[in-house]
Parts: structure tokens; sequence; C-alpha cells
């Protein structure tokens, strides 16, 4: 299925190359997302508790 | 809904930006998925070869957007310096600051999957030809403006200072691409799309090509949507400890 | 202006008792040296190597002693007072570049026919591209100034001062070395030496103003 010929190669290795680069970004702002999410959370909670 | 606003400037409130942000990401993320997935598997799997450049022509999906988004990034860049410069809205340097990290890896990868496809075409990985280097110099010119923030705490100074790096940066590096091209035409290509017909590749690669470029703006704004709000937060945060420890 | 030739003279009798020039050229010396004997190892020692190595070797030492230019009087209140008095702060940034490009350019300048004679390159081509650099290498002095402003306070601003500033000096370098080849090759194009001090006025007209808005902000 995944066969274009003479240039199977650089095709496949240029669209995995820049999905890989591109999910360190992904990756990288989902995990950021979450993570400030939920900091802001307890932060929060620790305000209410603190009143 | 999204109510009717007077101008523009209302969305620069970080509020006003993030009610709207948290309405529109679901639909950006959508419709990315769609028109990424729809544009790909038609550019790979039911375009033609071309007659000169064999399968090779595929990396055409990716290689433009990468290389349109990774220039057009760093105007964005510049006009978001300037309107935070000017007018002081702190969601248009937030979003500069966001888009960076983008603008940087959309760089590399132009510069990768050109480097894969010149090899068969070209017979070298990486020559000096005009095209080339100003993509060195814009690699330069984001790692610059990545560093500035990296190496000193977000504060307003920080702002104002990256903000000018950065428009010191796009006056250089819009010269230094006129100092390469002035000496020489190089081996690359023309454009591959512009506004008047006459130049632009066949139809068989132009309409996947587009939805191509689609799919990567959205996912650029999709992105840049979530950083925003991340840093949004990350600021509420800091104000939040700040006002808490006195 | 009688202010502003006293602080020329300051600034160039304080350059000059911090022994600025002889940092300057032996680093200089030291880097075209070096660079020129890792090349002789691989065989590589053209005429045209050698404009590299010098354009390459003048564009770093133009950042070395930047560093100090706007830190030692941020630190001590100088610059407040600057910032506070009368004088514009263009024309002491000008009066600055000027001083720190006749400390460390001029004397690297005047030593490249010394230099590069026995390296290979004739006289008459090392005199015209001495004369080149005469012409473009203040756009150097003078735009490193931006990357001084930019990190004043920062403990690892050196580091930092290279990474802004060294893709700025791009046009200046490509013209510069595009313009020695064709001297070496005894070959003139009057059109990019035009292009070339043309760029270095624009670099010495407005520099000055974007680096006094930079010092401005932290002042704010």
């Amino acid at each position: 299925m995944l066969d274009f010929g003479k240039y199977t190669f650089e095709v496949l290795i240029s669209y995995v190359g820049t999905f890989s680069l591109v999910s360190i970004v992904i990756v990288s702002t989902y995990f950021d997302a979450k993570k400030v999410k939920k900091d802001l959370k307890n932060l929060n909670i620790d305000i209410l508790n603190d009143k | 809904m999204i109510k009717f606003r007077k101008n523009i400037w209302e969305f620069a409130n970080p509020n006003n930006f993030l009610s709207i942000a948290n309405k529109i990401v679901p639909l950006f993320l959508i419709l990315t998925i769609i028109t990424l997935s729809v544009g790909l598997v038609w550019g790979l799997f039911f375009t033609p070869e071309d007659y000169r450049q064999g399968s090779s022509v595929k990396i055409i999906f990716i290689h433009v957007p990468t290389a349109f988004l990774a220039i057009n990034i760093y105007f964005m860049m510049f006009l978001a310096s300037i309107i935070w410069l000017i007018r002081r809205h702190h969601v248009s340097l937030i979003a500069a600051k966001s888009a960076a990290l983008i603008g940087l890896i959309m760089t590399l990868s132009a510069i990768l999957t050109g480097a894969i496809w010149g090899k068969p075409i070209w017979g070298t990985y990486w020559a000096w030809d005009p095209r080339l280097t100003s993509f060195a110099i814009l690699l330069m010119f984001y790692l610059g403006y990545l560093s500035i923030w990296q190496a000193m705490k977000f504060s307003d100074k920080i702002g104002d200072l990256s903000s000018w790096l950065c428009i010191v940066g796009s006056i250089f590096a819009l010269l230094s691409r006129y100092a390469v091209f002035f000496w020489d035409q190089g081996l690359h290509q023309g454009p591959s799309l512009s506004l008047d017909k006459e130049e632009n590749i066949d139809n068989v690669f132009y309409f996947p090509l587009i939805i191509c470029i689609i799919g990567f703006v959205l996912l650029f704004l999709t992105l840049l949507l979530i950083r925003i709000k991340t840093e949004i937060q990350k600021r509420k945060i800091n104000i939040l400890l700040n006002a808490r420890d006195g | 202006m009688k202010l502003n030739f006293h602080l020329l003279k300051y600034e160039l009798l304080f350059a000059l008792a911090n022994k600025g020039i002889l940092l300057s050229t032996s680093f200089f010396i030291i880097l075209i040296l070096i660079v020129g004997i890792g090349f002789g190892q691989i065989g590589e020692s053209s005429e045209k190597t050698l404009l590299a190595i010098i354009w390459i070797a003048i564009s770093l030492s133009s950042l070395l002693s930047i560093k100090t230019m706007f830190q030692e009087d941020f630190d001590d209140g100088t610059l407040d007072l600057y910032v506070l008095s009368n004088t514009s702060i263009e024309t002491i940034i000008f009066i600055k570049s000027i001083v720190h490009w006749i400390t460390t350019n001029l004397p690297i300048i005047i030593l490249i026919p010394l230099i590069s004679f026995p390296l290979g390159i004739t006289i008459y081509h090392s005199i015209l591209i001495c004369l080149v650099m005469l012409l473009s290498t203040p756009a150097l002095s003078f735009i490193s100034t931006i990357g001084a402003a930019l990190t004043l306070g920062e403990k690892g601003g050196n580091l930092l001062i290279s990474i802004f500033i060294l893709p700025t000096f791009l046009p200046i370098i490509i013209f510069g070395m595009k313009i020695s080849l064709l001297i070496a090759n005894s070959t003139y194009d009057i059109m990019a030496h035009l292009i070339l001090f043309a760029l270095s006025l624009i670099c010495i007209a407005i520099t000055p103003f974007i680096t006094s808005l930079i010092i401005k902000i932290h002042y704010t």
C-alpha cells in the first residue's frame, strides 16, 4: 500500500520526520496546558482554604 | 454565542480572549483533523507522479505548507510585537511568544523535507542556494528570539526587549535575504503558488496542496490558541501567588 | 557640542587606558592563525578561505568588548545621569560606538595588510580590501550596540549578545565577502560597493535611535 515507486523512502521519511517534529510541539503544548490547568485548580483550592 | 463586539481590540482583554478561545478551539481542532487528513491522503495516494520528478513530488504537500508557515509566523510575530509596543496588549505579546516555537519547528521541517527532496532531484542535501540560505537565516532569528525568553524571566520589560529583538531581527532577516538574492538566483524552482494563475503548478497538485496549506494553518492556529491560553493561565498563577505571599 | 567632544575624549582615553586595543588585536591575530593552521592541516589555504577567515574574525572581534560599553555606566549610575540630562542618549550612543570602532576595529584593519601579505594576498588587493572594510565595519560596531542594550544587567550577557547580534551582521558579511572575492579576482562591481556602503550608512543612521529606545526600557 505504501509504495510510491522509486522515491518511496524519501516520501515516507519526510512525512514521518515532519510529523515527529510537529508532534514535539503538540505534545509539549498538551502537557503544558494540562499541568497549568492542574496548578491553577490547586492554587484556587489553597486560596479558598486560606480564607 | 459570541456576541457582536464594537472593535477588534476588545479581544485584547485576556478574559474576553479566553472565553472566545474556549469556544473556538474544539471547532478548530476538528477542522484541522479533517482538512489535514483529507489533504495529505489526497496528496499521498490520489495524485499522479510528476513526469520529471517521479513520486518525490509528493513531498510538496508538506514542504510548501511548512515553508509558508515558517515565513508567515515570523511576520505574525513581527506584527504582534509592534502591536504590543504601541498599544500594550498583553495577549499580543503572549501570542508572539507562543508562536515562536511553532515557527521554529515549521522552519526545521521545511528544511528537513527540502533536504530529503533535494537529494534525488539536485543530487545534494544542502546547497548554499539563496532560498535555502534565507531559511538558514530565518532559523537563526527564531533561535535568537527563543533564547531571549529562555534566558530571562517573564516580565513586561523582557516583553519590550523581545519585541525590539523581533523587529530588529525582521529588518535584518529581510536585508540578508535580499543581500543573498542580489548575487545569485539559485537552483531552487520559483514560487509554487502565486495569485496570477500562469506560474502555478498543475491543477492535479494544486487543489490538494491548497487543502494541505489550509490544514497546516488551522493546525498552527489551534496550537497557538492553546499555547496562549496556557500562557495567560501561567501569568494568572504568578499573580495569584504574588498576591497570596505578599 | 563642546560637551560631546569632551565625552569623546574621555571615552577614548578610558578605552585606551583599559588596553582594549591590545586585547582586540591579539584576539584577531590568534583567531586568524588558529583558523589558518586548521585549514592548513586539511590542505585548504587558498586566497578565498583567507578572505572568509578575515571577515569572520573581524565580525567576531567587534563583539569583544561590547558588553562593557553600557554595563559599567549602568552599574555605577552614569547612564542614569545621561538619561536624565539634557544631552540626547542618541549622541552618547553614537560617540560610544565611534570609540568602540576606533579601539577595536581600526587597529585590526591596519593590521590586515601586515597579516595577509605573508599568508598569500597581494599588497594591492589587501589594501583595497582594507578600504572596503574601513567603510563597512563601522556598521558592525553600531549594530552590536543593540545587543549591548538588550542584555543590560544580564549576567550571561556575552553569550546572548553573540546569539542576537551575529545573525544581524549577515548583510554586511555577505556583501563584504563577495566584494573581497571580486577584488581577489581583479574585477570590480561598483553597484555592489555602493550597496555595501549604503547598508553601512543606514545602520549608522538608524541604530543609535533603536538602541536609545531599548535603553529607555530599562528606566521605565
